[in-house]
């Protein structure tokens, strides 16, 4: 896989490919700086991922395809929609 | 496209969310508090948790498991370490501290502080949650959860979940009915 598709590639779709081994652990970490992780992040998202063996594998077909993955949602207020998310769960 | 369009239609009462008062029972609150967090998912949602190993999916199942997990802990913190955005997907790492004060599924409360750290994957679709896939130990939470006493966990099935959700929303709904005479 080039570095320009694993840049490219979805969080989901990164660790699809960890899990399958058809990436590196150092391959899925450059993406995900890559991509706006800090290497905090990065290495806690990976090490997540390898201590939950039971988790289901995500269906892509759920999701929006890439070509119009943010199609109505800016990333801002995709961090906006998931801060509001998290103050409901945190609302007892 | 509207809130209310497409596959992310509002599920349960949306006045009964924007209800604010005081003298709600526990039981009541609790699913007022889960009713305002159902209506940020699609109603064909899915949620990847390495507890079940299977998907839950649709708001009714999911439901049911965050009202489990409201019933079980009490003073929750969630606090969200790292957010990133990628492609279709957002990235949180968090951890999760709370008291095991009530019943989770047929484990009894402990009275024990847990704490679990992970990741989730968040993809929306037009504004509401489309998928959400969980990443944390598993066996660890189960163990955090148990009591040396007490038999392993034992979690129903996810269409269980869907049934007893069901089975709920329908009693709801009959319950918000006007009765005549």
């Amino acid at each position: 896989m080039s570095a320009t598709v694993i840049a490219s590639s979805s969080a989901d779709e990164l660790i699809a490919g960890l899990r399958a081994k058809r990436l590196t652990r150092n391959q899925v970490l450059a993406a995900l700086v890559a991509a706006g992780a800090t290497a905090a992040g990065a290495a806690l998202l990976v090490q997540a991922v390898e201590s939950s063996p039971g988790t289901p594998t995500p269906n892509r077909a759920v999701a929006p395809n890439q070509a119009n993955h943010l199609a109505g949602i800016p990333a801002t207020n995709q961090v906006a929609l998931h801060q509001r998310h998290i103050a409901l769960q945190s609302a007892r | 496209m509207s809130e209310t369009e497409g596959d992310c239609t509002q599920v349960g009462s949306a006045a009964a969310a924007e209800s604010t008062a005081d003298d709600l029972t526990a039981v009541e609150r609790r699913r007022l508090a889960v009713a305002k967090i159902m209506l940020d998912y699609c109603d064909d949602a899915v949620v990847n948790d390495p507890l079940f190993g299977k998907p839950l999916v649709g708001k009714a199942a999911i439901a049911v498991h965050k009202t489990a997990e409201m019933i079980a802990l009490s003073d929750v913190t969630l606090n969200v370490t790292d957010r990133w955005t990628q492609g279709s997907d957002l990235v949180a790492i968090w951890e999760v501290t709370g008291t095991h004060s009530g019943p989770y599924y047929n484990l009894p409360a402990t009275g024990r502080r847990i704490s679990i750290n992970g990741a989730t994957i968040v993809t929306r679709r037009d504004g509401k949650i489309a998928q959400e896939t969980l990443y944390y130990d598993a066996d660890d939470m189960r163990r955090q959860l148990t009591a040396e006493s007490a038999p392993p966990l034992h979690l129903p099935e996810p269409d269980e979940l869907t049934a007893q959700g069901k089975a709920e929303q329908a009693a709801a709904a009959g319950a918000e009915q006007p009765t005549q005479g």
